[in-house]
C-alpha cells in the first residue's frame, strides 16, 4: 500500500501550466492541494491505526516531557535555570518540532526515499517545483500532537513564571515558533541535497536529528566550543532558547533572542542553494 | 533439542552479521550519534549536581558515578540495540512475511537469531569505537571489581534478549494494526525513560519505582549500569542475573504464545 496505488488527479491537470503568471500560481496551488488530499486518503485508508498512531504518539511526546519533570524531583534548579524555565524552553522546542514532524518529516528520509529507491524521477517529471512537491508529498498528522502537547507546555510554564504576556509578546513567541520550524526545516533540506552528492540510504540525519535535543535545554550549560556550533553552525540554539531568554527578559542575550527569524532566513537561503545545486547533479539510479 | 535444530538459526545468525557488514558505513555516524547521546547527558546531569558539594550525592549517585552511569548506559545500548518491531512492520507492509512464514523455522527464533547477529557485530565493531571515544572525552570510573565487570558484559546480553523481545512483541501488534509507526515511536520514549537509560531508576518517584520492579524494562538498562558501577556485592551477583535470566524465559513464553495466537489472523498484502 503506497501512494502510488491511488490513482493521482496529476494524471490530467484541470488547467494547464502555461501563460499568465497568475493562471500558473492558482495551477500550482491546486496540485498541491490534490496532492494533500490524496494523501489525507491514504493515511485515512485504516481509521483505527490513525487513531492509534495519534494516541501512540502523543504518548511518546508525553514521556520525553516526564523526563524534565523527574529530573527537578531531585534538585531545584539546573545551574541557575528553574524547571519552569525550562519547560517554557521545553514547549516551545515541541511546538517547532512538532511542525516539522508532521510537515517537512520526508527530508529525514529524503535519501533513502527519493534518491535510493528512485522517486525523484517522478518528481522531476511533474511541472511543478521539485522542492515543494518533496514536502507535499507526505504529511504526518499525529506529529500535530507534539504541537498541542508544546503549547499545553508553554502555556502551563507561562502561569507557573507568573508571566505578563502582552501582545507583543504572543506576536513574538509565535514568529518564535514558526522561525524554529523553519530553521529545522532548512538544516533538514541542507542535508537532503547533500544525498544528490552522496548517495547513501540516511546520511549524516541521525546525528543531526540527534542534536535537536540539545535545542531544549539552556545553552549556558554546555561549553563555549559546544554554543558556538548551536549559534552559528547547526543554529538549534535560536529555535527554542534565545527567544524564550526574550520572553523570560533574562538579559545576556536580549541581542540574540530577536536573530531567530533573521537566522531561520538565513539558513533558508543556503537550503534553496544547496537544493538547485543538488537537483542539477540529480542522475536517477536508473530502478 | 539437538545440535541440528539450531544450525538454521546460527546461519541466521551469520547472515545478520554479515547484512549489517554490509552498512557499516552508517557506524561511523552511529559513533557520533552515541557522543552527541551522551554529551547531551552528560552536560545535562553536570548542571543538575551544580547546586551540590563536590562528590555530594543525589538518589544514591554522585555526579562522577552518574557521568559513568550515563556513559556505560549508552555504551551497552550500542551493543543491544536493534530494530527487531521495525522489521516486522516493514515485512508485513511489504509482504514479504509470506515468504518468511513460509521457511520451515519458527519466527520468533528467526527474528531473535537476526538480533543477535546484528549485536555480535554491534559488540566487534560499533560499541569498541563508542568506548573508547567515551572514555577519551569524559571522566568516567572503572568498573567496581573485575567481577562487576564480567557480571556487566553477561547481563549485557540479557539486556539483548529482553530488549530483543519487548521489540518482537510491539512488532507482532502490526498483524493487527497496519501502521505502528506511532507506536513504535512512543515504545522508543517510554523504554528510553523505565529502562533507565534517561537517568537512574532511583529518580523516579516512588510509585513508578515500585512498578518498574514489577516490568523487564529497568534490567533493559539499569542493572547492567548498576552491575557495572558495583552496586551489588559480588557475592550476590548471581541474583540480578537470574532476575534478567526469568525475564527473558518469561517474555520469550508470552511471544510465543501471542505467536500461537496471532499468526493465524495475519492478512498478508500482496507484496
Amino acid at each position: 500500500m503506497g501512494d502510488d496505488a491511488v490513482s493521482s488527479p496529476l494524471d490530467s491537470p484541470s488547467r494547464p501550466f502555461v501563460g499568465p503568471l497568475g493562471t500558473r500560481l492558482r495551477a500550482t496551488v491546486e496540485v498541491y492541494g490534490a496532492l494533500f488530499v490524496q494523501m489525507l486518503k491514504v493515511r485515512l485508508a485504516y481509521k483505527a491505526d490513525f487513531f492509534a498512531d495519534l494516541a501512540a504518539t502523543a504518548l511518546g511526546g508525553l514521556a520525553s516531557l516526564l523526563f524534565v519533570f523527574l529530573l527537578f524531583l531531585r534538585a531545584p534548579e539546573l545551574a541557575g535555570w528553574s524547571r519552569d524555565e525550562i519547560l517554557l524552553i521545553y514547549g516551545m522546542s515541541m511546538i517547532s518540532y512538532g511542525l516539522f514532524g508532521c510537515i517537512s518529516w520526508n527530508l529525514y528520509e529524503f535519501g533513502d526515499r527519493y534518491i535510493i529507491q528512485g522517486q525523484f524521477d517522478r518528481v522531476m517529471l511533474r511541472p511543478v517545483g521539485t522542492y515543494a512537491q518533496v514536502l507535499f508529498d507526505s504529511f504526518r498528522i499525529p506529529a500535530l500532537s507534539e504541537c498541542l502537547i508544546g503549547a499545553g507546555v508553554v502555556a502551563f510554564a507561562m502561569q507557573r513564571l507568573e508571566l505578563v504576556i502582552s501582545g507583543t509578546d504572543l506576536f513574538f513567541a509565535a514568529v518564535a515558533v514558526t522561525s524554529g520550524f523553519v530553521i529545522f526545516t532548512a538544516v533538514f533540506s541542507i542535508l537532503a541535497s547533500l544525498s544528490f552528492h552522496f548517495e547513501d540510504r540516511i546520511g549524516v540525519s541521525p546525528p543531526v536529528f540527534n542534536m535537536i535535543s540539545f535545542g531544549r535545554y539552556p545553552q549556558t550549560i554546555f561549553p563555549s566550543a559546544l554554543r558556538f556550533v548551536l549559534r552559528w553552525v547547526i543554529p538549534f540554539g535560536f529555535v527554542a532558547f534565545y527567544p524564550a531568554t526574550g520572553l523570560l527578559g533574562r538579559t545576556p542575550y536580549r541581542g540574540l533572542a530577536v536573530l531567530s527569524p533573521l537566522v531561520a532566513v538565513a539558513f533558508c537561503v543556503l537550503a534553496y542553494g544547496f537544493w538547485r545545486w543538488g537537483v542539477r547533479r540529480y542522475e536517477s539510479t536508473g530502478f | 533439542m539437538t545440535a541440528t535444530a539450531f544450525a538454521p538459526y546460527a546461519a541466521f545468525v551469520r547472515a545478520a552479521f554479515l547484512k549489517t557488514l554490509a552498512y557499516r558505513l552508517r557506524y561511523y555516524t552511529g559513533v557520533v550519534t552515541y557522543l552527541i547521546y551522551v554529551t547531551t547527558y552528560y552536560f545535562l546531569w553536570k548542571a543538575l549536581y551544580a547546586w551540590k558539594e563536590p562528590g555530594e550525592s543525589m538518589q544514591g549517585f554522585d555526579l562522577e558515578s552518574m557521568a559513568t552511569y550515563i556513559a556505560v548506559g549508552w555504551m551497552a545500548r550500542s551493543f543491544y540495540f536493534n530494530n527487531v518491531d521495525r522489521d516486522i512492520a516493514d515485512l508485513i507492509r511489504e509482504g514479504d512475511v509470506a515468504m518468511t512464514l513460509a521457511r520451515p523455522v519458527s519466527f520468533h527464533g528467526m527474528m531473535i537469531a537476526d538480533a543477535f547477529g546484528a549485536s555480535l557485530f554491534r559488540l566487534l565493531c560499533f560499541t569498541p569505537p563508542v568506548a573508547i571515544v567515551l572514555f577519551l572525552l569524559f571522566p568516567l570510573k572503572a568498573p567496581a571489581t573485575g567481577w562487576a565487570g564480567l557480571a556487566f558484559f553477561v547481563s549485557c546480553f540479557l539486556s539483548l534478549l529482553i530488549f530483543a523481545h519487548v521489540n518482537l512483541l510491539v512488532g507482532m501488534m502490526a498483524f493487527r494494526l497496519h501502521s505502528i509507526q506511532g507506536i513504535m515511536r512512543a515504545k522508543h520514549y517510554l523504554l528510553e525513560l523505565l529502562s533507565g537509560l534517561l537517568m537512574p531508576v532511583t529518580f523516579f518517584p516512588g510509585w513508578l519505582e515500585n512498578l518498574s520492579r514489577w516490568l523487564p524494562f529497568q534490567d533493559i538498562a539499569y542493572l547492567p549500569a548498576s552491575l557495572y558501577l558495583g552496586r551489588f556485592p559480588d557475592a550476590q551477583l548471581w541474583q540480578p542475573l537470574l532476575r534478567q535470566s526469568l525475564w527473558v524465559l518469561g517474555l520469550g513464553l508470552l511471544a510465543a504464545w501471542i505467536w500461537s495466537r496471532e499468526s493465524r489472523r495475519l492478512t498478508v498484502h500482496g507484496g
